[in-house]
């Protein structure tokens, strides 16, 4: 893997976008309807995750006169990272809610 | 095609196509995904956060290279400097363990300790590292220049 992915709020909730149908192929404007990004936001963060191997991307194949749409999902590893990261965010907000802690 | 449309289509594919190699097959992914977006407006805009995209990923891209260059020249200028130390530390342990009397400063002993050899072993590496490791030969040459300009104006002011 590469150097450390920086996990802003923007790319965790990539990440779980991705996670909603881990196996399914997703599409770039489908995703940014569904996170609320916009593709200055969405795709800077889907490119470092294929550099760094977390994100497998293809062409998809379509019938001629078609032009092609590329689509993306979580590699393996990529889904143990976003389910670990997605995990240790939501347990620190978890223990908050359990005492009585105000959400930021 | 309204204008908005049509606009956002032939801004996104001029950026496109102006996009380094290896930033544009995200700039195609983008341009295929401009054609389902529902709202005109929203095909504009897009279009500018694809631009920003391209450009961020384009110029990180650019600064990567250029701080691995930097890198290799550092290391270069402080392998030739880890040299020049040792050569110099030679000069002072050995030469007057050999030959007691001798005069280090402007003889040819101290030339040979402080200029030629490491001179010799600065050249001899950048031009063996040429191919493999361009940027650290660079730096050694460039050490290798800076050594002898500061040889020649020591010798033109001190004599």
């Amino acid at each position: 893997m590469g150097p450390r992915l920086r996990l802003s709020p923007q790319t965790l909730q990539a990440l779980d976008a991705l996670l909603e149908e881990p196996q399914e192929w997703t599409y770039g404007y489908d995703m940014s309807r569904k996170t609320g990004l916009k593709s200055g936001t969405l795709y800077p963060i889907l490119m470092r995750l294929a550099e760094r191997q977390l994100l497998e991307t293809c062409w998809e194949t379509t019938a001629a006169g078609t032009p092609p749409r590329h689509m993306y999902r979580l590699t393996p590893d990529g889904r143990r990272y976003a389910r670990e990261q997605l995990r240790s965010r939501a347990k620190p907000r978890a223990a908050r809610a359990a005492f009585g802690g105000a959400e930021p | 095609m309204p204008m908005a449309r049509r606009l956002a289509f032939r801004w996104l594919n001029a950026v496109v196509r102006s996009s380094p190699p290896e930033s544009r097959p995200w700039g195609d992914a983008m341009l295929r995904e401009l054609e389902v977006v529902e709202s005109d407006w929203g095909a504009l805009s897009w279009a500018l956060g694809g631009t920003a995209a391209l450009f961020r990923h384009s110029v990180g891209r650019r600064l990567e290279t250029i701080g691995r260059k930097a890198a290799g020249i550092l290391s270069g200028v402080v392998i030739a400097a880890a040299v020049l130390t040792l050569s110099v530390r030679g000069l002072l342990e050995l030469v007057p363990l050999l030959s007691p009397g001798s005069q280090l400063g402007n003889g040819p002993v101290g030339w040979m300790f402080v200029l030629v050899i490491p001179e010799a072993v600065f050249v001899v590496t950048a031009v063996r590292l040429w191919r493999s490791r361009r940027s650290m030969a660079m730096g050694l040459l460039l050490a290798a220049m800076a050594l002898i300009t500061h040889v020649v104006v020591h010798v033109a002011t001190h004599g």
